[in-house]
């Protein structure tokens, strides 16, 4: 089934068509869903609040060429996220400040490649949650500090420290894995 | 101000752009409980839609190759007259036209003697090509300067219309006729008062549960114009132009060409359920019945609407009743009647109207047609649906003169579209 075709029948609540676009997508958002929640547990009941949400607003969205459905299902699921999130109010969790190590050595690019993904999912479903999803929005969603700020109530500042530090915890975690296991 | 992304955080993003989670197993049948079931309506809309579709297909195939057959055999037919055949043509005439033709009938010998003459000099070539030539120009330039003149000076010898004796006779008919016609009219209504009347009766009498009886408006077409040629009604042109001359060069000429147009059609019925399957239909047909006709070569043309008011009787068998479609057959019959006409006649020279006429057109005998079609109606509920009955008429030759697209192709597929209410 084309994308179009798949969205025409998914928007008039065809359950084949419907079926075909979790099999094609669940896998990806899950994971988008991992990256936000911490835990697959969470994530797997987002991931079906998500799709849930998706079959019942197909009258939105409407098809713009090539990744468009897959640009709009991905929107959807951070936004399912967030809003799980918020509901565990991570706002009082962004204030936290950890206490980091001043000097981290940042990873090399190479080194990224040597860590598994799973693992660099799961170091990143370490970091605390304010860490965490100003991490997912920046880095993953590239979302501008002003967009993050918008979306999580925050201002610009708090977003642009929170990624600092989140980055820092990160690298110092890869870099903890690699020496580790003697990548 | 963002600051250039370091190359670690860039790579990572990279790796985990397509990173997939393997979901649950039973994710799936999870989120099939939870969402709405498929709406009733698109599965079914498209049965539908491929239901109607496949049915008006095959109904349109049946007809319209009886259409095409018809087509075929059908085309211009070229009637010639000879001067000395004399044509009984019936009735198109007005009163004024036989003020005109009864102080006439003295003229007729001589002129049907200049007719003779005319057509000899035609026919046996005595001449020379261009003595004849120059005889039939003078012909055309005398009848051109004539019908210009033609109204004022009915009253006058040279311009007195050639008259058949039979034609005398035809006159008192039609002086019967109309009278009769109009009584034949008055009948007509009645009748169809009458069986209003009863159908309404038998609606109260017999109250039944819903469905049983339906209304229909409809609106119908026939099949579209043919060429037809024939001769103009003598009557007519008598009564028109009144001159000898002209007449003879109408006699000896081509033909009129008749164009007619598709028929327009309007009614409403009523249906009443006699057993499960079958239904008699009737109720009130208007049609109209439009023709254009010119000769070549002549500056006149002619216009004749028609307006008819039918009975239909009508038989439906139900072949099929679904939720939203019902298709059924229909066969019957109806009976006609021509209750007002008129033929304009316009004399265009080199694109100009030099002259317009109207004259009534009284067809006395009534039109019969039988015929059969199929129906399929879409219905919207209970109460409400659109139908299309595609189908073939045969329509009987009433005896008259008067050329109809019925006269042409008796044989019309037809298609009546319209709303039936049911209760």
């Amino acid at each position: 089934m084309s994308e179009i075709e798949m969205t025409e029948r998914c928007r008039a609540g065809d359950n084949i068509a419907r079926k075909e676009l979790y099999e094609q997508y669940a896998g990806q958002m899950l994971g988008i869903c991992y990256r936000y929640a911490g835990d697959r547990d969470t994530a797997q009941d987002l991931l079906h609040d998500g799709f849930v949400k998706a079959f019942s607003s197909f009258d939105k969205f409407s098809y713009r060429g090539e990744g468009s459905l897959r640009a709009w299902l991905s929107r959807l699921m951070v936004n399912i996220s967030l809003d799980h999130l918020r509901k565990n109010d991570i706002n009082r969790q962004i204030i936290t400040f950890e206490q980091l190590p001043e000097n981290i050595e940042e990873p090399e690019e190479e080194d990224i490649s040597l860590v598994p993904k799973q693992v660099l999912m799961k170091l990143i479903s370490e970091l605390p949650d304010g860490y965490r999803t100003v991490f997912n929005l920046a880095v993953m969603e590239e979302l501008s500090h002003k967009e993050i700020g918008e979306k999580l109530g925050i201002n610009e500042r708090t977003s642009s420290s929170q990624l600092f530090r989140a980055k820092k915890l990160l690298a110092k975690k890869i870099n903890e894995y690699i020496r580790d296991n003697n990548l | 101000m963002k600051q250039e992304e370091e190359k670690w955080v860039s790579a990572l993003r990279n790796s985990l752009a397509e990173y997939k989670e393997p979901p649950a197993a039973d994710g799936w049948e999870n989120l099939m409980k939870e969402i709405s079931p498929a709406p009733v309506v698109p599965p079914k809309r498209s049965y539908f839609i491929y239901a109607a579709a496949a049915a008006i297909i095959l109904l349109l195939l049946i007809p319209a190759t009886f259409f095409l057959l018809n087509e075929s055999s059908g085309g211009v037919k070229k009637y010639n007259q000879s001067a000395q055949k004399t044509e009984t043509i019936q009735s198109p005439v007005t009163k004024q036209a036989e003020e005109k033709i009864a102080p006439a009938l003295k003229a007729n010998r001589i002129k049907e003697n200049m007719l003779a003459i005319n057509s000899m000099v035609k026919s046996t070539g005595a001449e020379t090509k261009r003595g004849v030539m120059i005889e039939t120009k003078n012909l055309a330039a005398i009848t051109e300067n004539v019908s210009e003149a033609d109204k004022a000076a009915v009253s006058s010898e040279t311009e007195k219309p050639i008259v058949i004796e039979e034609k005398k006779e035809q006159i008192d008919k039609q002086h019967k006729s109309t009278e009769q016609q109009k009584r034949v009219q008055k009948g007509n209504s009645a009748t169809k008062r009458r069986s209003e009347q009863s159908a309404e009766r038998d609606l109260f009498s017999r109250k039944r549960i819903e469905g049983d009886l339906a209304i229909a408006l409809y609106t119908g077409n026939g099949s579209g114009s043919s060429n037809q040629t024939s001769y103009m009604p003598m009557s007519t042109v008598t009564a028109l132009y009144g001159d000898a001359l002209l007449m003879a060069y109408y006699r000896n000429s081509q033909p009129v060409e008749w164009k007619h147009k598709q028929p327009v059609s309007f009614g409403l019925s009523v249906r009443k359920k006699i057993t499960e399957h079958l239904a008699l239909e009737s109720g009130a047909t208007y049609t109209r019945l439009e023709s254009e006709g010119k000769r070549t070569g002549s500056s006149l043309r002619y216009n004749q609407t028609l307006h008819y008011v039918g009975i239909p009787l009508r038989l439906n068998y139900l072949i099929l009743d679904k939720r939203f479609v019902s298709l059924y057959l229909s066969g019957g019959g109806m009976v006609e009647k021509s209750v007002s006409g008129k033929m304009d006649t316009e004399t265009v020279i080199s694109g100009n109207l030099i002259n317009k006429t109207t004259e009534d057109v009284n067809v006395k005998p009534l039109q019969w047609s039988v015929g059969g079609a199929m129906g399929v109606q879409f219905n919207a509920n209970k109460h409400f649906g659109l139908f299309a009955e595609p189908g073939l008429m045969y329509y009987f030759s009433d005896g008259s003169k008067v050329e109809t697209i019925r006269k042409e192709s008796p044989l019309n597929f037809n298609l009546q579209m319209g709303l039936r209410m049911t209760y």
